[in-house]
């Protein structure tokens, strides 16, 4: 009930919202509201026109409203579309946010942010909200964010698996599920689907653990933290023994939780190196055969301006690149960039680690940030939220989530021991009288609430120094030599003003993206010649026989230029414009 | 069959009307194009054995057939019996593929009321057939100008430039075929070989030839890039789509794996039918003629890329069979290419793969005059294919050539034509041409098709023997029975359970490649027990492993509490979706005293 009337409420804010731009300042023009000034703090601001508490997490439907109300509010800013709807129903939500005045947004070098694609990881939503709210309620109140929204346009997809993250809020489940997305799945082939997943015994939301008393058994309660259950020493008596997840055997078939939600991972399912599941776990069909990855890579190659990409996850605090497999490597063009924008990562996300998903994780055959460097060209990270160095901010090597006792001294003293379930006595049909309890569902893989809005603007700050290195055209200089009888030498200096170049390394290995083009206009002149150099001297120019008025240009690397010169019959003036498909368009008139 | 003729003929001249103003592809006479071959597909659908429905709609707006046979109630019975998937025409231009599956329909639902051995295969199996799982691609090679076609109807960028279809063939000569262009030129790699210089040839420094033709596919550089035709917008190659050994980037292999819309609905078709057990491919990349090998240094590696040798000994059984019946002969080896569907039928979908060409260009001995021609070349030995410069000609060397084998089987399509009378070659003709100006430029070669698709009187024949190896190859499907079955009473209710499953019929009850990549379906063997009956030892419902073929057995033991009173017999069943099952009953003995 307080749910509905809370939604009731907000929905008729959001029909106020909608209604209000044209009433709203046809008011202020007529007499400023005197409004009673605000304390802003630094960070986002305290008076935001869009009302959104960040030290929550926000379901489906909260996320699904947030993002029309961003539409309906920043009318200029950010856009809605939806890619499609999920197998369950739910629309895929892609927010694109830019400055809309300015240029026209699919020409601009664009920044594509997926998130919660494991819908479990569900704070990765969070971050990319928070990214789309700040960009459009800073846009008036920052220059930095102004200037970035008029160069680059933003291409926020908050939720890839929308049917698992209500799953995961809304169904007993622990930290670490759903995983999978929610199509039926027959995982041990026996001709039933689902027919025996993990229940919540106890009713409390969480999937926990089983223990028994059994002097036998090889666990014990810790002295310290009594719900933290540890192995006895040898030849030391034990008091449990554990029983695993909280479940019971549905089917009948004398094995417990042994067919729950089937199993595929959304993250093995793209096309760069993809295997089928007997090599990667997790894989599915064929690439994207997960409709809902379809639509994202329909959308993704449909927008070739697109320069930059984080995919964020959890856990661990990790800044990942490929490549996901032992036996490759990147060009060390590539990997030089990587290694710039990673140490920078590491400085803005304390506790972040810059890393390589094969080497110092695990291989991966299918994973997205692959498929979007390897076959797309474009340079792109993962980010595994939620560092454990957050817990006490020192350096933490218990693995992705921290040493257990670590884990235990924050449950006790800063969640006032909120993170566990007690252990308490249900009735079991297979095993009789045991305990459940355990780690619940929401915090280890989640930041609690205090550093959620952290962990939101860290990133997002990181994504903004990352979009704003994608590749930048201008064209920064003309100069017009006559060569007599009415022949002038047009040279023009071709820059990139960013780190990332027009085209990567593994971009131009495998042509991509098609090569920037710098054309030269004028009214009554004829070009005769075209050629192409690094340096402005021309020692030796590349020479472009057909249509040498627009000249191809394979690439414009990051912080460098690139020289064209054209021979032309006739006076200026001289137009010369390049464009450039990740790096955006640029033109300018000789004098 | 004569009403099938008359139909056929039907169709033709319903067709003729249709299409008149287009010039018909000669060397599919007697194909079906896409309209035909729907029309015959629907009229399939008539029969009680069939039934026929599509997969889904191309780019083209082409339905992608499935015809489903079996006897009984076959919408009601398909999905329980063991099947076999036959796919035709997954390479564009061996229409034959498509010709041949949607034959072997026709004469299985023509004959079903009469012939024993196909009442037989229906009654025990399913067959799903998609005669043409690429149609838009199909297509085209009933549309002039004739050419092999490269793919689908999505607008693809060949050559990687970000413009699609920019630069596609031209008939140049407007005899309704896109061949070859040679244009003589010092910077050229080719040669007329000299045994036959209507076939073209690099030239080898080894045998001190120079090259003096550069070869071009028929048209003009319509983007000036230098380049002939690399991008007529060729599409997507439904046989260079599928996930194993995917040639990433490659021309016409697509975005990435299995983006069209014909290989996602014949894939998932596949993923959706766990009865199916072989596929059997019309393709030219054959492995019943040239049977894959093992190669057991590799079986342990991470991915499989070689067939296991568990699975070598029953396919080539099943080769032998093929080779047996069709008594093929120099029949030509081809490698698979990378995406190919008949590989992924085996290492991805874990299914038997049968695949076969149907048909090559027989050998034609050389007559004695060409032989001796064929050691020493004349001058002047065809006006058409002499290059008239004759400063550019290369004087012979006088000492002994290493054995000249090139081009032996142009040379061999080419007597083939000449004993035939097919009209399979376009004699090297010059032509102006506006990119090489004053260049001598020919257009010539062979046509496409001919090669790979017999004329249409041979078909039946063709047909007839793959009528004679489906039924042969099904009746060597798994077949289960149990052996040693046995209850002993324990007391106090506990019951042993003991049994043995047999495998009494050739193939195991899966391959090794599909118990790995876990994409088959296992045995599952399921006791029905009163409520409240205790498992003490093993479940309900067991799965089990592998059985090998010709006699392979799986033990199994169950250790039960029963309730009182006992019943009489438990029943169980054990089979899988692509075995039959068998179902049996123990009778429980009365409790020891």
């Amino acid at each position: 009930m307080l749910n509905r009337s809370r939604c009731f409420f907000t929905l008729l804010l959001a029909l106020v919202v909608l209604n209000a731009p044209a009433y709203g300042q046809a008011q202020a023009e007529e007499k400023p509201v005197a409004k009673k000034p605000v304390y802003q703090p630094q960070g986002a601001p305290a008076d935001p026109r869009v009302d959104v508490r960040w030290n929550m997490f926000h379901d489906y439907a909260q996320s699904s409203e947030l993002l029309k109300k961003l539409a309906a509010t920043f009318p200029n800013t950010a856009r809605l579309q939806s890619l499609g709807k999920s197998y369950g129903g739910r629309e895929m939500w892609v927010l694109t946010i830019t400055d809309f005045n300015h240029e026209d947004a699919e020409k601009k070098p664009a920044f594509w942010i997926d998130a919660a694609i494991h819908a479990n990881e569900i704070q990765a939503t969070e971050v990319a909200l928070y990214t789309a709210w700040y960009l459009c309620e800073m846009q008036e109140r920052s220059d930095v964010v102004k200037q970035l929204l008029a160069e680059r346009t933003f291409y926020i997809a908050p939720m890839l698996s929308p049917d698992s993250r209500d799953e995961h809020f809304y169904s007993a489940n622990t930290t670490h599920s759903p995983r999978t997305g929610q199509r039926p799945i027959d995982d041990d082939k026996d001709g039933l689907v689902d027919e025996d997943k993990p229940n919540d015994l106890n009713g409390d939301g969480h999937i926990t653990q089983m223990r028994i008393r059994d002097p036998q058994g090889k666990y014990k309660p810790h002295p310290d933290y009594p719900e933290w259950m540890i192995r006895v020493k040898d030849g030391e008596q034990g008091e449990y023994r554990l029983l695993g997840v909280e479940g019971n055997d549905d089917d009948g078939d004398g094995e417990v939780n042994e067919d729950g939600d089937g199993y595929y991972d959304p993250n093995r399912d793209w096309p760069a190196d993809w295997q089928p599941s007997y090599v990667q776990g997790g894989a599915y069909r064929y690439p994207l055969s997960i409709l809902e990855n379809r639509y994202v890579a329909d959308f993704l190659a449909a927008h070739p301006n697109i320069a930059g990409v984080v995919s964020y996850h959890n856990a661990g605090g990790m800044l990942l690149r490929g490549p996901g497999l032992k036996d490759a490597s990147y060009g060390q063009t590539d990997v030089r960039l990587y290694d710039v924008l990673g140490k920078q990562g590491e400085k803005l996300l304390p506790g972040y680690r810059y890393l390589v998903i094969a080497q110092d994780l695990y291989e991966v055959y299918g994973g997205s940030t692959e498929w979007t460097y390897k076959q797309l060209g474009i340079v792109s990270l993962t980010t595994e939220l939620w560092s454990p160095f957050n817990f006490f901010r020192q350096a933490e090597h218990g693995g992705y989530f921290g040493g257990e006792e670590t884990q235990q001294l924050f449950n006790k003293y800063l969640l006032l021991e909120g993170g566990f379930v007690p252990w308490k006595e249900v009735e079991h049909p297979q095993y009789g009288k045991i305990e459940v309890g355990g780690l619940k569902k929401n915090w280890l893989r989640q930041p609690p609430s205090f550093l959620l809005e952290e962990e939101c603007h860290r990133n997002m700050a990181f994504t903004l120094y990352f979009a704003d290195e994608m590749p930048l055209v201008k064209v920064s200089s003309i100069t017009v030599k006559p060569l007599g009888q009415d022949v002038f030498e047009v040279t023009a200096a071709i820059e990139n003003t960013r780190l990332i170049p027009t085209h990567t390394q593994v971009d131009l290995q495998h042509k991509i993206t098609p090569p920037d083009t710098v054309t030269l206009t004028a009214k009554n002149a004829k070009v005769l010649a075209g050629l192409t150099s690094r340096e402005p001297f021309f020692t030796s120019p590349e020479v472009q026989e057909h249509t040498p008025g627009v000249l191809k240009v394979k690439n414009i690397p990051g912080h460098d230029v690139v020289y064209t010169r054209w021979i032309v019959a006739g006076k200026g003036p001289y137009q010369v414009e390049v464009q450039s498909v990740k790096g955006g368009n640029a033109r300018q008139v000789s004098e | 069959m004569s009403s099938l003729r008359l139909t056929m003929a039907c169709v033709c001249v319903t067709l003729g009307c249709l299409v008149s103003p287009l010039l018909a592809n000669p060397a599919l006479e007697g194909y079906a194009n896409h309209a035909a071959l729907t029309e015959r597909v629907q009229k399939l659908g008539d029969s009680d054995f069939a039934k026929v429905r599509s997969l889904g709609k191309t780019l083209g707006e082409r339905d992608i057939w499935l015809i489903t046979l079996g006897g009984g109630d076959v919408d009601q019975n398909h999905a329980k019996k063991p099947a076999i998937l036959i796919v035709g025409n997954v390479v564009a231009e061996h229409v034959v593929g498509a010709e041949v599956a949607l034959r072997i329909a026709e004469q299985l639902v023509a004959r079903a009321a009469q012939d024993e051995k196909i009442q037989s295969l229906l009654a025990g199996h399913t067959l799903y057939i998609i005669p043409s799982p690429t149609p838009d691609a199909t297509e085209k090679c009933f549309l002039p100008p004739f050419r092999a076609p490269q793919g689908n109807n999505r607008p693809t960028d060949d050559d990687r430039d970000g413009t699609s279809g920019e630069d596609p063939t031209e008939d140049l000569n407007q005899d309704g075929w896109i061949t070859m262009l040679r244009v003589e030129d010092v910077a050229g790699e080719y040669i007329p070989l000299p045994a036959d210089e209507r076939v073209m040839v690099k030239a080898e420094v080894a045998r001190q030839e120079r090259g003096r033709y550069r070869l071009l596919t028929e048209g003009i550089d319509n983007d000036h890039d230098d380049a002939w035709n690399e991008d007529g917008s060729g599409g997507v190659d439904f046989n260079k789509s599928f996930t194993f050994d995917y040639p990433t980037f490659a021309p016409h292999a697509g975005p990435h794996q299995v983006s069209e819309i014909e290989t996602r609905a014949v894939a998932d078709f596949c993923f959706d039918h766990p009865n199916i057990a072989a596929v059997w491919v019309m393709t030219p990349e054959d492995n019943l003629l040239h049977p894959w090998k093992a190669d057991a240094g590799k079986e342990k590696a991470k991915i499989k890329t070689t067939i296991f040798t568990n699975d070598v000994m029953y396919q080539d059984v099943i080769a032998e069979l093929y080779r047996n019946i069709t008594k093929p002969k120099d029949a030509p080896e081809t490698k698979p290419t990378g995406g190919s569907f008949g590989q992924w039928a085996y290492f991805h979908y874990g299914r038997w793969p049968w695949n076969t060409r149907l048909w090559w260009v027989p050998k034609v001995e050389a007559k004695e005059k060409e032989k001796e021609k064929e050691k020493e070349p004349e001058d002047g030995a065809d006006d058409a294919t002499q290059p008239g410069d004759e400063k550019l000609a290369e004087k012979k060397p006088e000492e002994k050539q290493p054995d000249d084998n090139r081009g032996a089987d142009e040379r061999n399509a080419l007597r083939y034509f000449a004993a035939n009378n097919i009209d399979g070659f376009v004699p090297w003709t010059p032509i102006e041409h506006p990119d090489f100006p004053g260049q001598k430029v020919e257009v010539g070669g062979f046509k496409p098709f001919f090669r790979l698709n017999p004329p249409a009187a041979e078909l039946d024949g063709i047909v007839e023997k793959q009528l004679d190896f489906l039924t042969q190859a099904a009746a060597k499907w798994p077949r289960l029975s149990v052996d040693k079955l046995k209850a002993e009473a324990l007391g106090g209710g506990v019951v042993r359970l003991s049994l043995t499953v047999v495998n009494d019929g050739f193939l195991p009850t899966m391959s090794e490649m599909g118990e790995v990549n876990d994409q088959m379906y296992p045995l599952w063997l399921e006791w029905t027990v009163p409520e409240k009956t205790v498992w003490l030892q093993g479940v309900a419902r067991t799965r089990l492993n592998r059985i090998a073929g010709q006699g392979g057995t799986s033990e199994q033991t169950w250790l039960i509490r029963l309730p009182e009173p006992p019943p009489a017999e438990l029943k169980f069943r054990v089979g899988a979706p692509s075995v039959p099952a068998v179902e049996g009953a123990v009778a429980i003995p009365a409790a020891m005293p």
